[in-house]
């Protein structure tokens, strides 16, 4: 009986243990329920077609991080202009311009984010496209390939805009002559162009709407896709060239076609500042306080202004323009906040207004790519085939006159030409990512030891191993990798 | 809780009370120590009755009881005695000082273990010494008192402190050890936890002695043991502290500036500073606008002579309107009582701190506790443990920014204007910041809180089935749950493009919920025998453990209605949510055995096997061992002075687990999109291994020195770092963790504690520790990175470097230096070492050409070299007790000599010019230096050698003068036992050379999940005086 009672107390700390625990569990497998595995984002229907939503605000988000090159190029352009050290703003708008610091330990890292994010795309596109091609059961398989084409060339050209080298690949490994998949920037833009195209003929030959929250705000059936995907055509193979003389192998004719298939109204996208917003240019360049509009702009909507603003200038006046988007889309600084021993260059009179019920409201659509930035590929199209008075009247009949109320232009192509590139400073700096990076280089025009383009981000270089370089400066081969000299 | 805990006094009384009454004799007599001395306080129950007395001042007793009855006395330090009651009714006992008068050491061994008797180090600290000045958390009472134990406060209240023991362990993870309270491994932090509960600190600091805790271990162990109820009569204990906080030291900053003053300038001092060049609206109030009526036109012309020495027209002391004196409060009681058959011990808790911060009300705490321990048969014993906190933590406003803008102002700025709309502190309050908001108006309209409930509880149960072979069977758990809401309101301002530079934000609320649970199941064989000269023990036990964490938060942006703080109110389309959930457990088994041979010759030796969840899937199961082995040379050998000398050395190996979500092979999601930049799993993942190799030496001398020495030579392998991934070639994965190198630490302790003057009325106690590590990375299979918090990049992971050390840029500072890198053309004799010891031209000093010269390498481009190493050459810590009489006076002073902080305030406020080297005014002319100079010196923020200051401090970190109420006074005043009455003071006095606001300071990086050295966005330390006074009846 004494051993019986023993017994039974013994069985108590057991009952106290099952009563106590709850949920105790032992398995040592436990799964992570957060986030989705590769083998079923690679295989399940599901997960890939919620892939497929999720690549323009990818591609979108990584273009206008604060985190990638957009605010560094809209300095180096002398468009805007800031002295805060922020995004690489100051280190490589500073002037004399310097090399970019490429190592790991440069606190303003401008590229690594970049860098990855798109590849990070470029896989997933990848993944969509092989799983359209190996009959996954889509609702529809077309839309798929069409949003995983569109996103391997906006991918690949992006990365082909703004470094020195690309690495292409598909979902069955590296392409190209090369057994990494590494080549130069043209030759992954002619690959970008390829897949664009293809995306193109897709959309073209099919009807199918996006859903509302792939791209908030637009109405995505498969003919706006097309325009939407002609326009990027446009834009990547324009903006593609590093200096004049590369400009020279632009296939106009090329450009032509896509402006004349391209968007007809603006392309916006509503924000809805959780996961689509714009930091970068609409945010930081343009926030009381931060970026402002650079004096070469300034002079170029009233040339009694400097456009630059000296050592010597205290304070300038109201500027008075022929064009009315002075009034309308920038204010005027009496005061300037920057501090004058980093560079009194920074100054300026006027900072960039018309986003201003962006940076209020932030739940609005902005746009990403305007007609009139088409317009203008159009009309540069057409001046480089041949058309000048093809291209004047586009020019004329866009927002030269119907927002800037300036007399019509005419003449030589010069002028032309010139007024074509006042629209691209004057009415899209703040659209799209780099714009007038890519014309300022485009055109010799970037200042004397301004990167051309970025080199592999030394993080990245790290992991291959390969030694650091980098370009700016005196870095690199003058011309080609940085400026031998420009506007000033 | 005061109508609770009388309630729970009368019942305990009216206990007392109806057993008295069911005595017939009185036994009386008097309790005296070997030497003849009377004891007091000595306890006397009967056995198997809750009957009880306790000695008087004279050491005279009292108790009822029967004949036969047995009294049982005990004493802690005294062999406890049981004497049956015969026919006298007078009992003299004369207490014999045991063996308990040795420290017993039950962390990290097979068995309570004499101390003596250790083979591994284990440095434990009591209440004794605990109680002299109180810390506010567990997490900050360890400062300064053991050697190897490195503790840096946090400042902000609730906040607690890291602790580091011996060298760092790990290149990435927290450097941490792992907390154990009455069997609760404390996931939560120490910083909740109340010093007054607790009855002693067990620190094990090297791997040799942790492995017993396995793959929770490489950081340590720290083992809490809370106070419990003692058999004989109930003691209340009330202590109530109340004082203030407030900070240390001031930072100077710079008075001047450097623009033309407007010719009528005097005319407008006291309302704002004139500039020539600017036209100022009417009823200017010194604050920013944009534009519109109340902006300013013109720009401010640079003086000519660059120099910052031109006196502002309104000067404001922005640090002593931003801090405050703090209050802080302390009631604590406890309930402490025990019989043969049940012993308890209840305590209450409240503390208050509310910080320096002003508009800012602190953080809160309340606690209650219950330990109880049955005897419930012979061979049955429970033990249960609970402690119950809620928190009550409030966020300051506007983030880390607000520390540096506070300095960053201008000393014009009108941070006291109202805004236009009434609110109170102006939002851009400086005239030519627009960038800068004012820190007092984030601090006015943040409402932030969390409010956290923390349930820890252990229960063990005891069989005993043999006096030699028994077993634990132990249930522990902490659940934590904290509730976090953020309120903006409507009309809180943001920047905006209106002419005043901003406007109402329309306001935003996010909530987030946090449920933490960890659980373990521990059962223990114990075994201890003694077969003639050898003493057994042993023990062998499996451990189960299991962690869930569920986390969610939700966002709403741009309310639809005023003042209504509800999730309802927003458009669905503003609001957001997002989640976390993880799951952790382990299955771990151990056996250890210690033998001591003719109380001389001692080994143990254990191995352990951890299976855990955490670890990848392909190294799912690691080992862990430990071999020791200690000879008490003085047993055998006898030394004229010494009486005890031990020496020991052990090896043994422990580890730390990887994060949650390291292995897995996923892609983040977030808000329903894919994370762009993305880590690849790793299910080879391991845990590190620590391996020590520990000497030690104790020796006790001259019947008052007590001397411990300890080397350890620590190597961690299998670092965790996370490693780059070269995106391309890895499907668009960027980075991965990873198994990389080896970190090795090496450390020298010594504590060496005397007993200097020991008389009838006066005695002087002396302490002092000393602590050396140094940490080095040994191997790195990765290639090297560059980490820090705040996307700092300063401390260089790199094989063959100290851990801690920051790389960076420097200025050069010798000649022979810029002879390498003399421009085309120069000469050095156009050079010359300026007053500030950096390299300038010398035709350029005093002038705007002034500029320090970054050191360039071999290719021309800026060097990046060694500029600092965050970690001290050397720790003390110095501990000093007199007393007399009633009056005890007690100082503890913390010494770090060497550790380098890199003073991130100091040059971010030198671009703003405020940083108070800039200021020019007052020095002669040819000591006069222009801003682009400093601008220089600034560097743009890049991590440059001219801001790594000398951390070093020697501080005053506790004192208290103590005034025991005596025995006389305390019987006239009848009721109590004791009083004690004392003044304390914290972080008193700090001796340092470093320029921020402390030298104590840590910034947290997310990456690594470290603390670094970098003052920048943290809330500083205090000195905190207050006054104890403390019942015990």
């Amino acid at each position: 009986m004494k051993y019986l009672t023993k017994i039974l107390i013994m069985t108590l700390p057991i009952l106290f243990v099952a009563v106590s625990c709850q949920e105790f569990e032992t398995d040592l497998e436990v799964p992570n329920l957060e986030n989705p595995n590769d083998a079923i984002l690679a295989s399940d229907p599901v997960a890939l077609q919620s892939t497929a939503g999720n690549l323009l605000n990818s591609w979108y988000m990584t273009v206008h991080s604060t985190s990638g090159p957009g605010a560094a190029m809209q300095t180096m352009a002398d468009v805007s202009t800031c002295s805060w050290g922020n995004f690489g703003m100051r280190d490589l708008s500073s002037e004399p311009r310097v090399a970019f610091n490429n190592t790991t330990g440069y606190s303003n890292n401008v590229t690594s984010s970049y860098f990855n994010s798109l590849y990070s795309l470029l896989t997933d596109s990848n993944t969509l496209v092989a799983a359209v091609e190996g009959g996954t059961d889509f609702d529809d398989p077309e839309m798929i390939l069409m949003m995983g084409k569109m996103g391997q060339a906006l991918s690949v050209g992006y990365l082909s805009l703004v470094f020195d080298r690309v690495w292409l690949y598909d979902a069955a490994g590296p392409i190209g002559e090369n057994e990494t998949g590494e080549t130069d920037y043209a030759t992954a833009m002619t690959y970008a162009l390829e897949r664009l195209d293809e995306a193109i003929a897709v959309a073209n030959a099919n009807s199918f709407t996006l859903p509302e929250t792939w791209l908030p705000g637009v109405a995505a059936d498969s003919a706006r896709m097309s325009e939407i995907l002609n326009s990027f055509g446009a834009r990547m193979i324009v903006s593609n060239v590093r200096n004049s003389t590369e400009k020279n192998s632009i296939d106009w004719n090329r450009v032509l076609n896509y402006s004349n298939s391209g968007i007809t109204s603006d392309f916006d996208i509503t924000m809805d500042d959780i996961t689509w917003y714009d930091l970068i240019p609409k945010t930081y360049l343009v926030y009381p306080g931060w970026g402002q509009v650079d004096m070469r702009i300034v002079h170029l909507l009233d040339p009694s202004m400097p456009d630059y603003w000296t050592a010597d200038l205290v304070t300038l006046p109201e500027a008075t323009s022929a064009d009315a988007r002075l009034e309308t889309d920038y204010q005027y600084l009496s005061s300037n906040g920057f501090s004058p021993d980093r560079g009194k260059y920074h100054f300026s009179n006027y900072r960039y207004s018309r986003l201003d019920d962006y940076i209020t409201e932030w739940t609005i659509p902005v746009t990403e790519y305007s007609k009139s930035e088409l317009d203008m590929y159009k009309a540069e199209a057409l001046l480089n085939t041949g058309n000048v008075a093809g291209a004047a009247t586009v020019v004329n009949a866009g927002t030269r006159t119907s927002r800037g109320h300036l007399p019509a232009v005419s003449g030589n192509s010069a002028d032309i030409y010139k007024a074509i590139q006042y629209e691209r400073f004057i009415e899209f700096a703040y659209t799209g990512m780099g714009l007038s990076f890519f014309e300022m280089r485009k055109e010799d025009m970037l200042q004397q030891g301004t990167l051309l383009h970025f080199p592999v981000p030394g993080s990245s270089l790290d992991a291959i191993p390969e030694d650091y370089y980098t370009y700016g400066g005196t870095e690199g081969v003058a011309g080609e990798d940085y400026s031998a000299g420009g506007w000033r | 809780m005061k109508t609770k805990l009388n309630g729970m006094l009368i019942l305990l009384l009216v206990l007392v009370v109806q057993l008295s009454f069911a005595q017939t004799n009185t036994i009386t007599g008097t309790v005296t120590d070997d030497t003849g001395q009377p004891l007091p306080g000595v306890n006397i129950i009967v056995q198997g009755s809750s009957a009880g007395a306790q000695s008087d001042f004279d050491g005279n007793y009292s108790i009822s009881a029967d004949i036969g009855d047995i009294l049982i006395f005990s004493y802690v330090g005294f062999g406890t005695q049981e004497i049956e009651v015969e026919n006298s009714s007078s009992i003299n006992i004369t207490m014999q000082a045991g063996e308990s008068l040795e420290e017993v050491v039950v962390t990290g061994v097979a068995g309570a273990t004499d101390k003596r008797k250790l083979s591994v180090t284990v440095a434990s600290v009591s209440a004794d010494e605990l109680e002299k000045v109180p810390a506010t958390s567990a997490a900050s009472a360890l400062q300064g008192k053991v050697a190897g134990v490195s503790v840096n406060n946090l400042g902000r209240p609730g906040a607690g402190a890291t602790i580091i023991m011996r060298g760092a362990a790990n290149l990435y993870g927290s450097q941490s050890p792992l907390v154990i309270l009455d069997g609760v491994f404390v996931e939560g932090g120490l910083a909740d936890i109340n010093v007054d509960d607790i009855a002693s600190f067990e620190m094990v600091k090297g791997a040799s002695a942790s492995s017993l805790y396995g793959s929770r271990a490489g950081n340590g162990v720290i083992v809490i043991t809370t106070k419990r109820g003692k058999l004989g009569k109930t003691t209340v204990t009330v202590r109530a502290e109340t004082g203030f906080s407030k900070i240390t030291n001031y930072i100077d900053t710079n008075q001047s500036h450097n623009y033309e003053l407007a010719s009528d300038w005097e005319t407008y001092q006291g309302q704002y500073t004139k500039y020539e060049g600017v036209t100022y609206p009417e009823g200017y109030q010194s604050v920013y606008a944009a534009g519109g009526p109340t902006g300013v036109s013109g720009s401010r012309i640079l003086s000519e002579d660059g120099y910052s020495d031109n006196p502002f027209g309104v000067y404001n002391d922005f640090q002593r309107a931003f801090f405050k004196t703090g209050l802080n409060k302390t009631l604590y009681t406890s309930v402490a009582s025990g019989s043969e058959k049940i012993k308890t011990f209840f305590s209450a808790e409240t503390t208050e701190n509310e910080g320096i911060l002003k508009e800012t009300e602190g953080y809160k705490r309340a606690g209650l506790r219950l330990n109880v321990d049955y005897d419930i048969l012979d061979w049955l014993t429970f033990k249960a443990s609970t402690n119950f906190i809620r928190i009550v933590d409030n966020s300051p406003g506007g983030g880390a920014g607000i520390y540096r803008t506070l300095t960053r102002l201008n000393p014009d700025s009108n941070i006291l204007a109202p805004n236009p709309d009434g609110q109170p502190y102006y939002y851009l309050p400086d005239p030519w910041e627009n960038e800068i908001t004012n820190p007092l108006y984030s601090l006015s309209v943040a409402d932030a809180k969390t409010n956290q409930q923390r349930f820890l509880g252990s229960y063990l149960v005891n069989l005993k089935f043999t006096n030699w072979l028994n077993m634990d069977v132990e249930y522990a758990f902490e659940n934590n749950n904290s509730r976090y809401s953020s309120n903006n309101k409507y009309e809180s301002f943001t920047t905006t493009g209106d002419d005043i530079g901003f406007g109402y934000s329309k306001g935003s609320l996010t909530k987030n919920n946090t449920y933490d649970i960890s659980q373990k199941v521990q059962a223990t064989l114990n075994f201890k025998k003694t077969f003639d000269e050898l003493d057994v023990n042993s023990k062998l036990s499996y451990l189960a453990e299991d962690q869930k964490y569920d986390y969610y938060s939700v966002s709403g942006n741009d309310y639809k209605f005023k003042d209504l703080p509800s999730l309802d109110n927003f458009d669905p389309a503003y609001v957001s949510a997002n989640s976390n959930q993880q799951s952790e457990r382990a299955q771990n088994v151990f056996a250890i055995a210690g033998l001591v041979f003719k109380d001389r010759y001692i080994v143990d030796g254990l191995f352990r096997r951890d299976g855990s969840s955490l670890f990848g899937a392909e190294n799912r199961w690691n080992n862990y061992y430990r071999i020791s082995a200690a000879y008490r040379i003085s047993e055998d050998i006898n030394i004229p002075g010494i009486q005890e000398l031990k020496i020991n050395v052990a090896k043994g190996t422990s580890g730390q687990r990887p994060g949650f979500d390291w292995q897995y092979e996923q892609t983040n999601l977030s808000q329903g999109s894919l994370s762009s930049v993305r880590r690849k799993g790793n299910p080879f993942l391991k845990p590190s291994l620590t391996t020590e190799t520990e000497v030690g030496l104790n020796a006790r001398f001259l019947n008052r020195f007590n001397l411990s020495l300890a080397y350890s030579d620590q190597v961690v392998s299998d670092q965790f770092m996370i490693v780059n991934l070269f995106s391309p070639a890895n499907a668009g994965k960027s980075t991965q963790w990873q198994n990389v190198g080896d970190l090795e630490a090496d450390t020298y302790e010594a504590t060496l504690n005397a007993s200097i003057i020991k008389s009838e009325n006066f005695s002087w106690d002396v302490g002092a520790n000393f602590s050396k590590s140094k940490a080095k990375i040994k191997k790195l299979y990765a290639p090297e990175q560059i980490v820090g918090p705040d996307n700092g990049v300063m401390f260089l992971i790199r094989e063959g470097v100290d851990f801690g050390s920051m790389y960076g840029r420097t200025f050069v500072t010798d000649l022979s230096t810029m002879e390498q890198q003399l421009p085309e053309g120069a000469s050095i004799s156009d050079y010359v070492v300026n007053t500030d010891g950096v390299v300038v031209e010398n035709s350029t000093i005093g002038t705007s050409d002034e500029k320090a010269i970054i050191k360039t390498d071999e290719n021309g481009a800026p060097a990046f070299e060694k500029i600092g190493n965050q970690n001290a050459d050397f720790r003390m810590g110095f501990t000093s007790t007199f007393t007399y009489k009633s009056l005890s006076f007690y100082m503890l002073w913390d010494w770090k000599q060497g550790g380098d902080v890199y003073n991130k305030n100091g040059q971010w406020n030198t671009i703003a010019k405020r940083n108070v080297i800039v200021d020019q005014s007052g020095k002669s002319a040819d000591q006069k230096k222009t801003v682009s100079y400093y601008e220089s010196l600034y560097d743009t923020n890049n991590y440059t050698s001219f801001w790594v200051e000398d951390g070093s401090f020697v501080k005053l970190r506790e004192l208290s003068l103590s005034y025991n109420f005596p025995r006389n006074i305390i019987e006239k005043i009848g009721l109590f036992e004791d009083i004690k009455l004392s003044l304390i003071g914290r972080n008193l006095l700090t001796f340092s050379d470093y320029k921020g606001w402390d030298p104590e300071v840590q910034s947290y990086d997310g990456d690594t999940q470290q603390y670094f050295a970098v003052d920048y966005g943290v809330y500083p330390n205090q000195s905190s005086y207050s006054m104890s006074v403390q019942f015990k009846f």
